[in-house]
Parts: structure tokens; sequence; C-alpha cells
């Protein structure tokens, strides 16, 4: 989309600094002109001029107005990956601008290298989707990262402010960040933090406390228990508290030094709700959002990465193919194809020979990947397609081998299970793209039984003929 | 020997005579025990007043509810090992509901790793308990107890702030009596109470064991209601902290305990409210020394300190312009007559008699046996109704009391010695309190 008045002229740029860069500066605040520089009162009114700005700096203080102006330009289409600034002095929506900025002419230098850097980018569709969008703002500034922002009233715990300006949908962008981080498009620079999500609600905000082991109920208290020498008696401790001091309730010995006429015999504490006494306290968390009471154990652990363009996300973002959407399945285990063949031939040799091998294998087809891309945005498909993907890997039992035999087409082999089991699975399988979110995408089972198996074919040439099979 | 036989007889004869007729009991108290009369007399006369006025007062004083203030205890710790635990446990475990911060200051930390060691393993223990802090402070170089007391004053806060030994361990009430006592007006120092916790190991711990009780559970008591406490022990010293900076704190040199109590009691006649307590019902418990050769070694320093501390350094104290008419009768009858002049006639005395009148000293031995007896069982039964916290367990000492005249007779024997050791010798300077190098150092 970089204006190919930009890419010829940029021998002749390098004499004439402002020759060719179109400033627009958003905002009231009064800064310095210089040439090529265009005011705007607001920033829809600057991406919509015409011809396009180059640039964009935001001549406000008001932290609010900043912020709008930022994020409107960064959900921009064509400018979202566009050099932005604001004025020195004025609070920066850090994540999304470029820096700041004392005048026009400061951001016109500082712009110019970004300029340069995505006129060599491809100028692709008009309409570039958000994955594009993302590469070549990545790729114009080698060295930034995506920074997640603590946030204490987010349910993850942190933000990803860019990402979320450049998204379509801002509730779409951790299932997006993991479909980027699945096609290798982002790469982790930095491991922020590791939080431990409520396995029910996926909030990463728990209460720790400490309960009764018994009942779980909140209500306990420490009690130290006493030790009389004199008479071996073992009380709590209030029971021997007479008069501010230590008198033993059985034998009224005066307790008055530690270690030589009593000592605590032990630590203890006691639930008040069903007066059971314990030596330890059980630790729960409770998910501040949903209640629910999880063992700390049972919480998923999850990191927070600051993320980086990889070298794949760079030849994308050069060559605007920013990959298969299946890649997405790449993250699964699945055998390769020979061992399947393999392992298939064994169990059918197996069960030719002692007649008791019993086994099945469940082929599923994803369908309408490509339609509903074209359609919808590669983004929408590959944040259903992570979700299909990440249900999957659920799916799969330690036992089973699957694999892979084209982009959408995935075998499972199921040792030990008949038609029943192998049903059962085909159903669970169709329901994986039944999202929330119809986008049409949708995946047929077949399921093929031991019995099937003609004497002597090759696992291979099974798998083929079972492929035709597909609906 | 025959001669000697001869000369008890007479003797024994002349005295049963002087009994019998008592009609020169003048004649009588000048010829064995004229010390005794105007020694020692008025000294227990003041503490038996000082002791039944106390039990009087006792019952009122019990009633007044301890304020809870932030309270500091300096443990002095060196090569005590293990002990220290006994020590700061009991700290621990005080039955008060105040902060109680404990600095645990160990001395010469590199040679007495394990001390370092057994304390520090002790602070997660501190965490467990209400308002409590502990605090180990590792002095690498060995600097002596006055610079241990010293680096805790600095480091500790609190209004009131305990001095402790690290092989003292302590009531569970200790703390809560020994704030009280600061609830008097003016008091600015508080004195513990000390029990000997090996008591039962031998006779001789026995003997001390009784001797802390009369001498110091008993004696500080009645010398207490006078003000005229002689001496707040290092081993378990209260002080309010402030005063105690204000006047810099400890001197270095030997028996600082004794040199602060003397330079505290100079303000006694600038400031006439000004006090110093005894808190017998704030108990520390203390191991005496078990062998003759330590106990004798002990007694060598303590007494010599006396004499050098009195004599030497604080020579101008004995001025009722400084420490007030009590303290300077106190000073001079109980410090200087009691403690330095008595030993020196009790030797001269007996060195004297057995050389020359073998049989009037053997004579005379059971007459003054039987008075210090007397003495003995009177204030020792005073110190059972009016003092002691643990009656019963004292009550075990009574057969013991039998042999407490006879040890207290060497005992005072042996004090000449370290008195004579320390005129002439400067013993105090060998003090096993600290470094040489240190104890060389100050004025005296």
């Amino acid at each position: 989309m970089l204006p190919e008045r930009c890419a010829p002229t940029l021998s002749s740029n390098l004499l004439e600094p402002d020759r060719g860069l179109r400033l627009a500066i958003v905002g009231s605040v009064d800064v310095a002109q210089a040439l090529g520089v265009e005011r705007y009162a607001t920033a829809e009114s600057a991406l919509n001029a015409t011809p396009a700005a180059d640039a964009f700096l935001i001549a406000e203080h008001d932290p609010d107005a900043v912020a709008m102006a930022a994020a409107l330009i960064r959900a921009d289409r064509i400018a979202a990956a566009l050099p932005l600034y604001v004025l020195a002095g004025a609070p920066c929506a850090s994540a999304l601008v470029d820096g700041a900025v004392r005048d026009a002419a400061e951001a016109v230098m500082l712009a110019r290298p970004l300029v340069e850097a995505l006129a060599v980018l491809p100028e692709g569709s008009d309409e570039p989707d958000a994955d594009v969008r993302l590469a070549r703002y990545l790729y114009a500034r080698q060295s930034s990262r995506i920074e997640p922002v603590r946030t204490w009233n987010d349910p993850h715990g942190y933000r990803y402010p860019l990402l979320e300006a450049l998204a379509d949908r801002v509730e779409d962008v951790q299932p997006w960040m993991r479909s980027l981080v699945a096609r290798r498009i982002l790469t982790p620079v930095a491991l922020i933090d590791r939080l431990r999500h409520c396995p029910s609600c996926d909030f990463a905000h728990s209460n720790y406390v400490d309960v009764c082991p018994h009942d779980e109920a909140l209500d306990i208290v420490q009690t130290t228990f006493l030790h009389c020498f004199t008479c071996g008696n073992v009380a709590p401790e209030g029971a021997f508290v007479a008069g501010g001091r230590l008198q033993c309730p059985k034998c009224a010995t005066l307790l008055r030094q530690i270690g030589v006429d009593y000592d605590r015999a032990l630590e203890s504490y006691h639930c008040n709700v069903d007066g059971a006494d314990f030596a330890e306290p059980k630790v729960v968390a409770i998910c501040l959002n949903c209640e629910r009471r999880s063992a700390p154990e049972e919480l998923v652990p999850r990191t927070v990465h600051a993320w980086a363009l990889s070298e794949q996300g760079k030849a994308a973002a050069r060559t605007e193919r920013i990959g298969d959407i299946y890649a997405l399945l790449d993250e699964l285990d699945f055998a390769t194809p020979q061992f399947f063949y393999t392992t298939l031939d064994w169990l059918a040799a197996k069960r030719r020979r002692y007649h008791d091998e019993e086994f099945s294998f469940v082929g599923a087809r994803l369908k309408g990947v490509e339609g509903s891309a074209e359609r919808l945005g590669r983004v929408r498909v590959a944040v259903v397609l992570d979700e299909v993907a990440r249900r999957l890997r659920e799916l799969i039992r330690g036992t089973d081998i699957a694999t892979r035999t084209a982009e959408n087409e995935i075998w499972i082999l199921l040792p030990n299970t008949g038609m029943e089991g192998a049903a059962v699975l085909a159903a669970k399988l169709r329901a994986l793209a039944d999202h929330g979110d119809d986008i049409g995408v949708a995946i047929s089972t077949l399921v093929v039984l031991a019995d099937e198996l003609a004497d002597g074919e090759k696992a291979e040439t099974v798998i083929a003929r079972a492929a035709n099979g597909f609906a | 020997m025959s001669q000697f036989l001869v000369q008890l007889w007479y003797q024994t004869q002349l005295l049963l005579a002087d009994l019998r007729t008592a009609n020169d009991l003048q004649h009588l108290a000048w010829r064995f025990f004229p010390f005794v009369i105007l020694i020692e007399l008025p000294v227990q006369a003041m503490i038996v007043i000082g002791v039944v006025r106390h039990a009087f007062l006792r019952a009122a004083r019990r009633r007044l509810a301890p304020p809870l203030s932030h309270v500091g205890c300096i443990v002095t710790c060196y090569g005590e090992g293990v002990g220290v635990e006994a020590a700061i446990r009991s700290l621990f475990a005080q039955r008060y509901d105040g902060m109680i911060e404990i600095v645990a200051v160990v001395d010469g930390a590199l040679r007495n790793g394990e001390t370092l060691a057994c304390a520090q393993a002790l602070i997660p223990e501190a965490k467990r308990w209400p308002h409590r802090s502990l605090r180990v402070v590792p002095k690498w170089q060995r600097g002596g107890r006055v610079s241990s007391l010293n680096a805790g004053l600095a480091l500790v806060s609190g209004e009131i702030v305990f001095t402790l030994d690290a092989d003292t361990s302590f009531d569970n009430d200790m703390i809560v009596t020994g704030v009280r006592a600061f609830g008097q007006p003016g008091t600015v120092a508080v004195a513990g109470n000390l029990r000997a916790r090996n008591a039962a190991a031998n006779p001789l711990t026995r003997m001390q064991a009784i001797e802390y009780a009369l001498s110091i559970s008993l004696a500080k008591t009645g010398l207490a209601r006078f003000n005229v406490v002689n001496n707040v022990s290092g081993a378990f010293g209260i002080f309010r902290r402030e005063f105690l900076a204000d006047i810099g704190g400890f001197n270095s040199g030997t028996a600082e305990d004794l040199d602060l109590t003397l330079r505290i009691k100079q303000y006694f006649a600038r400031q006439p409210g000004m006090r110093i307590q005894f808190e017998s019902a704030a108990v520390g418990h203390t191991d005496v020394p078990a062998t003759l050769g330590a106990f004798l070694k002990q007694r060598l320093a303590w007494d010599g300190d006396l004499f050098h501390l009195y004599l030497r350094v604080h020579r101008m104290a004995f001025s009722p312009r400084l420490v007030g008419w009590p303290n300077f009768i106190a000073l001079v009858w109980q410090g200087l007559l009691w403690q330095l002049v008595l030993p020196a006639v009790l030797f001269a005395y007996t060195m004297l008699g057995l050389v020359f009148q073998p049989g009037a000293v053997a004579a005379v031995m059971p007459l003054v046996y039987g008075y210090y007896l007397a003495v003995t069982v009177g204030t020792y039964i005073l110190y059972l109704f009016a003092i002691s916290e643990r009656p019963r367990e004292d009550l075990q000492f009574l057969p013991w009391l039998a042999l407490y005249p006879i040890y207290g007779f060497f005992a005072r024997l042996w004090s000449f010695v370290a008195i004579l050791r320390n005129a002439f010798l400067s013993s105090h300077l060998e003090s096993p309190m600290a470094p040489y190098w240190v104890t060389r150092m100050p004025r005296w």
C-alpha cells in the first residue's frame, strides 16, 4: 500500500529530507510547521485524507485523547504499521507509538527509516488482514517486541496493547496470539511471568487460603499445646492460663520456665466449624471470578512472554504470504505417515495370525477452511483452527497413534477398539468444529474397522481407498 | 598439742563463765567478733527491715497492670553454643503481649561459629511467635562483653532494654515483672533476680544457690527499699533505654555492671527522685561454677574487681554530695567495710589467732558458727516467706544451711586473697570478659 511515490524516490529523499514524506498532525496543540505537513483536527479525518499520510504526530496533551487517537490509527487497515509519534512531555501510549518528538521536523526525520523499510514490502491487498498488519508493523521495527503489560483487572493478568490495537476483534487477542505462535510467526524473546489460571474459567487471579483439611472451612485458628513436665499433662495453652500466669490445670504446678517446667508439645490448628484438630492446614486456591476451589496443583500454569517477529514471520511480511493456516496442526504430536502405515500393517498381520487383535482407525478431514479464509480473513479461521488443534490434543489418547497424510487430513489408529469406541471418537472429532462462532469450517469423519481390511492389502492403499469415502 | 588442749579447755571455761554471768556482753563481743557488731549487723538489720517493708507492700504492688511497652533484649553471646537456645527460647515464651525485640550479639563470631549458628537457627522460630523479633548480630572480631552490650544498645529499640547473658534462661513472667518495676516513677534501672540453675549438681553449687538467695534475692530486696541496691548484675539488668544511652552506655573495663551502677548512683544527689530497683519476681536462671577451681577463679575476678572499682575507678563516688547520704552510708558500710575491710579483718583475726592463740580460736569457732548459723537460718526463713517465688523448691535447701556458715567463712577468706591480688597485681586486667587489648585500654 505504501505509495509508489515513496519507493522510486528513495534516492532523492536522501538529498532532500522532506520530500515525499507526508506527516499528518492530529490534534489541537501548536507544533512548529514544516514542509509536507498537514494538520487535522481528528484521527478520522487524518486517516481519510488523500493522498494518504506516511506518518502521524499526535499533538495532544490529554492522555485519553492521545490514547484514543493512537488506537484509531493502529486499528486502521492501511495506516496500522505507519510511524506514529506523540509530543515530548505528553503522556505517551507507549506500546502503540514510536516515540516522542519535539516538533514536526523531528517526527519527519525519525519516520523516514520506518517509511523506507515499509516501502520495500509489497503493496498487497487493499484490506490486509491482522496477520499482515502485524507482520508489516514488526518488520519495519526490527528490534521491537510485543510486550505484555501487567493489568490488575484483566482476567489473564496481562494485556498486549499492540495486539489489541492491531487485532480485528479485541476478544480474539489471546487465540490470535496463540495461533501466531503456533504458526511460528511470533517467537518468544523473554519469559515475563508464569501465572496459574483457574481450570474452570481461566481467570488468573486466585486467592490462596489456609483451610481445614476435613471440611475446607476457612475459620481455623492456631493453637499451641503445652506439656507440663511435672505431671505430663498435654493440653491447649488456653487451659493453662490462670491469672496471667501458666498453671497446669491437672497438677496445679506453676509453669515458669520453658524447657524446665514445660514446653510447647506441638503447634496445631483447630477448626472452629467442625472442631477438628490438625497439624497442617490445607491450602486452596479460590478463583476470584468463578469462586471455584482448586488445589494449587490443579491450577493451569500459563507463561507470559514478550514476542518478536520470527524469521518465518519476516519472510511472510516480505512475501505477504502469512503461511498456511494448517500449520496450526503442526504443533500436535503426529507420527510420520510411514510409522503409521508400518504399525497398521503389523496390527493387521497380527490379527490375521492370532485372530484376536481388534483395532480400528478413524479419519478426519477439515473442510471449508480455504473458503472461509477467503471470505472472513485468515485470522478468524486461524483462531477457530487453533481451538480445534487444542481440543484435538486432548482427544487423542496416549495409546492412540495419529498421523497426518495431507494438510487437512488426519488419521487416528485405535488399538483394542471396536466399532463403538471408534464411532464415539468420530463423533467427538466432528464436534470439534462446532465452535460457538460458525464460520463454515466443518470436519467430516469416517471409521474403518479391522474386518474391513482385505487380506494382504498394504496400509497405504487402505488409507488411500478409505480417503475416497470422505463426504 | 597438750598445750593447745589446755588452752582450749581454759578458753572454753572462760567463755562459758562469760556466758553464764552474761555481765559483760560488750567484753564478749569485742573479744570474739567486734567486726560482726560493727559491720555486719547494721547491714543485716537494714536488709531485714527493708524486706519486711517489702513484704507488706508486695500485695499492693501486684495489682498494678503492666504497661505494654515495646521492650528490647540484648543477649550477649560468646561461647555458649547450643546454650543460647534456652536463653532465646525463654524470651520467646514470655507471657507478655507487647513487642519483644531480641538482639543477640555474638562476640568473636568467627571463633564462636557454633553459637552464631545456634542463634541464627532460631530466626524462623521467632516468626511463629506473635510480637517477637530476633536479630542475630555477629561481631566477627572479639571485642569483649562491653562492646557487645554497646553494639546491642545501638541497635535495639523500645522503651525498656534488658541486658541478658546467653547462658541465662528466664521465667516466663520475667518481662512482665521487670517492666512493671518501672511503674514506680524515677526508676532508671532494675536489677533482675538470679537463681542457680544447676543448684542440685553438688554441695558447692547448693551453697552458691543459698548464697544467691540470701545475697541477691533477699539482700537486694532489702537494699532496694532504701534505694541503695549495690549492683545491677550484668547477666540480668533492665534499664530505661534512653537513660542508658544518655549516660553513654557501658564503659569498657572490667565489671561494667558495677561500674554502671556506681555511675548511675552519682546522679542520685542531684536527681532526688531517681531510683534503682530490684525485682525479685523477675527470675533468671544461670549456671554457677560446679568445680572448686572454677568457683575460686570466678570469685578471684569478682572480688578483685570490687577493690578495683571502689578504690581505683570510683573513689570520688564516696561522697554524699554525689550519691546522697543513704548511698554514701551504704557504700561505706556495705561496699567498703563489709565487702573489702571485713574479709581483711576476718583474715587477720583468724591468722593471728591461729598463730598466737589457737586454743582460743578453736573455742570461739563453735560460737561463731552458731551465730552465723542462726543468722543464716533466720534470714533464709525470712527469704522463704517474704520473697521466694518457689518456696517448695527452696525448702529443700534447709538441711544444707548447716554447711553455709563454713562456706561463707572460706569464701570470705578467699575474697581477701582476691583483694590482695588485685591491689598488688592489678588482676582486673586479666578479665575473662574481654580480650587483653580491650581491658588495658581504659584509664583505669
